[in-house]
């Protein structure tokens, strides 16, 4: 009851190990969630067959850049927010029962080569650029591209124990990043892990000691790169690289992603091999409580979701704490403000050492101005969930960070 | 590792840090002390729930802590309307004009006890005896765990402390003066919504309540640290403006 102990959604160190193979999974989601300003073009109308690596619908304002199937089987449903802004598209999936397209490395020789692959092969939108978290434009430029292949404290797949098992296609990934940027390809590794050293150039890496806060890609972006006002970066996860490296070497779209659960009940994380958007609820098929919600990303998130998010690599099932209706009449705020009472816990929410009170005051009344002097530009959502999940306010850090980080955008 | 999550958690965890200091309060002066603590406790839950009720907030209680503080720290021989006018103006005055606790920038306690020195002359705290800084200890060291009072801040406060002393009498405070200050630094200095909110502006604000407190300990212990600690949780933003500046300043130059 007092003092909520962080049991039923402790944040996790990285899981590492034996993968289990899924249990059949039915559907995978395109979510407009995860592409914030996207007007979707679509490819594709309700009840179409598509196959692995089919381009379901374009940007309209990019029509470059593809976004496509995870695997096959047919369009169940497309829907709509408002104002026409995708949804989800849902893809019901047929077992692979398509068949595969003859498998063919795909050489590339140029950086041109390189933006086209990426992009009409639909894995352009693994990258997210710095200021402003969003999919790149075609030809915007990168100063450098950041590869996150730490041991996050969220729950997320360890790459120490995986990525040995896929250094070449790693490797290869890596290499053609490498064609994107005259910047550096600066892959971001925690301490200890082993991995062949990679001799092209072009590609750093650097080594970050097992922490919440030197895990999260701003503070490698602070710590090697600087500000990114006028020098804009790219980041991209390890598992996406990984998938580059797949497609040259098969030339077929990898739709597979390693995903790491995390069960309130059983308590143990486990690796699964799924798909990019796959349905939660397959991933936790079988035991499910009453009562549990469904959470893409680290269960601190609370982002409770059905389908898993394009740039999550963890799902958790939580179950929410019982609260009686007379402790909730005492104490509940039913929409109204709560303050943000100083504790030392939030001291430590956000990286890259920015001031947390003083900056979580500025985003919930919107001060543009102070987001930006304590730093905020460089900062995405995921900087903000430690803030969200810690702060007595029980605002959505991460909502009012879109909000200033928008107006920053469209006042330039 | 325990987390806070809501407002009332943070009252729940103060009120409970209170408790051995109030008892030793009314161990030590009885009826008299009751009084002054029922007094206390119905005048700041009045205007609580008055100012949630019309701004449909939920209440976050803590005017219980306030009301304990006041209790521990007032004379208990003062007439009750004194203390029911002083905390009404710190209740309202200090905290609920600005939304409520977390929203402004004071300490509720120290604004009522301050009002009850200024504006009823002939009003003096008590000189708190070393059993009220054992009293503290407990409640403490489970803010301290719970990060509810910053160590930075108390640490700071100390060595303000032992400055400022021996500016103005040429020698370090005795060990008991630091024993008999520990429930208001506690409670008041090192309130985190009055102290600075940056880690560097917490040592500033430390170090300038522990030099106002000696400069003003000639007038008695208890009143040096709340009028300290009221004005400190007045430059307390403009510390943190400093601070804030001072590292804008060093990004730019480096980036």
């Amino acid at each position: 009851m007092f003092l909520t102990p962080f049991i039923k959604g402790r944040p996790v160190r990285a899981v590492g190990g034996a993968v289990e193979p899924p249990v059949r999974l039915h559907s995978v989601a395109l979510l407009g969630a995860d592409y914030p300003g996207l007007r979707a073009d679509l490819r594709v109308k309700e009840g179409d067959a598509v196959v692995a690596g089919q381009v379901l619908f374009t940007d309209r304002k990019h029509p470059d850049i593809a976004f496509v199937a995870p695997a096959s089987g047919r369009v169940a449903s497309v829907t709509f927010a408002a104002g026409r802004r995708l949804s989800a598209l849902i893809v019901e999936l047929d077992g692979d029962k398509a068949e595969k397209a003859a498998s063919a490395p795909i050489r590339v020789g140029t950086a041109g080569d390189a933006r086209a692959l990426l992009l009409s092969r639909g894995l352009w939108p693994a990258f997210r650029s710095r200021p402003f978290g969003r999919i790149p434009p075609p030809d915007a430029r990168a100063d450098a591209i950041f590869v996150h292949a730490m041991a996050g404290f969220d729950g997320a797949p360890d790459p120490a124990a995986l990525l040995p098992g896929v250094a070449e296609e790693f490797a290869a990934g890596l290499r053609l990043l490498t064609l994107l940027t005259e910047g550096a390809v600066l892959t971001c590794f925690p301490e200890g892990l082993e991995l062949p050293e990679i001799e092209t150039p072009g590609i750093r890496r650097a080594f970050f000691a097992p922490h919440p806060m030197t895990s999260m890609t701003s503070h490698h972006v602070a710590q090697l790169h600087g500000q990114v006002r006028d020098r804009p970066v790219w980041t991209i996860g390890w598992q996406d690289v990984v998938a580059i490296g797949q497609l040259l070497r098969t030339g077929q779209f990898p739709g597979e992603r390693i995903v790491a659960i995390t069960d309130a009940h059983s308590g143990r994380p486990v690796l699964k091999r799924a798909l990019l958007g796959v349905s939660l609820h397959d991933l936790f098929v079988g035991s499910s409580p009453p009562a549990a919600n469904l959470i893409s990303g680290p269960a601190i998130s609370g982002n409770e979701a059905l389908w898993l998010s394009r740039y999550d690599t963890s799902a958790a099932r939580i179950v929410p704490p019982q609260t009686s209706n007379l402790w909730k009449a005492l104490t509940s705020s039913s929409g109204a403000l709560r303050p943000i009472l100083p504790h030392a816990g939030l001291d430590t929410a956000l990286p890259v050492g920015i001031p947390a009170v003083p900056f979580l005051r500025a985003l919930t009344v919107g001060d543009a101005e102070s987001v930006e002097k304590l730093g905020g530009r460089a900062l995405v959502e995921e900087d903000m969930l430690r803030a969200s999940h810690r702060c007595t306010s029980g605002t959505d850090y991460a909502a009012k960070l879109r909000t200033v980080l928008d107006r920053m955008e469209a006042e330039g | 590792m325990i987390a806070i999550r809501q407002p009332w958690q943070v009252t729940f965890a103060v009120t409970l840090a209170l408790l051995p200091p109030v008892l030793t309060m009314l161990d030590r002066n009885g009826n008299a002390a009751l009084r002054v603590l029922v007094t206390a406790l119905v005048v700041s839950l009045i205007w609580e729930l008055i100012f949630t009720r019309a701004r449909r907030q939920p209440p976050s209680w803590h005017g219980i802590a306030t009301a304990l503080i006041v209790s521990v720290m007032a004379p208990t021989d003062l007439p009750l309307w004194h203390l029911a006018l002083a905390l009404s103006f710190g209740i309202v005055i200090g905290e609920q004009v600005f939304g409520g606790r977390g929203f402004g920038f004071l300490n509720a306690a120290a604004v009522s006890l301050a009002f009850l020195i200024f504006a009823f002359p002939g009003t003096v705290l008590p000189e708190p005896g070393p059993d009220l800084g054992y009293a503290t200890l407990p409640g403490l060291a489970l803010l301290l765990a719970l990060g509810l009072v910053f160590w930075r801040v108390l640490v700071a406060l100390a060595i303000g402390l032992i400055a400022g002393f021996a500016v103005v009498n040429g020698t370090a405070p005795e060990p008991e003066t630091f024993l008999a200050a520990l429930f208001a630094a506690t409670f008041l200095v090192a309130d985190p919504v009055a102290s600075a909110a940056t880690q560097a502006g917490r040592w500033l604000y430390g170090i300038v309540a522990g030099l106002l407190a000696a400069f003003f300990s000639a007038t008695g212990l208890a009143s040096a640290v709340v009028f300290a600690a009221l004005l400190a949780g007045l430059v307390a933003p403009l510390i943190d403006d400093i601070v804030i500046r001072a590292r804008t300043g060093r990004r730019s130059a480096r980036g």
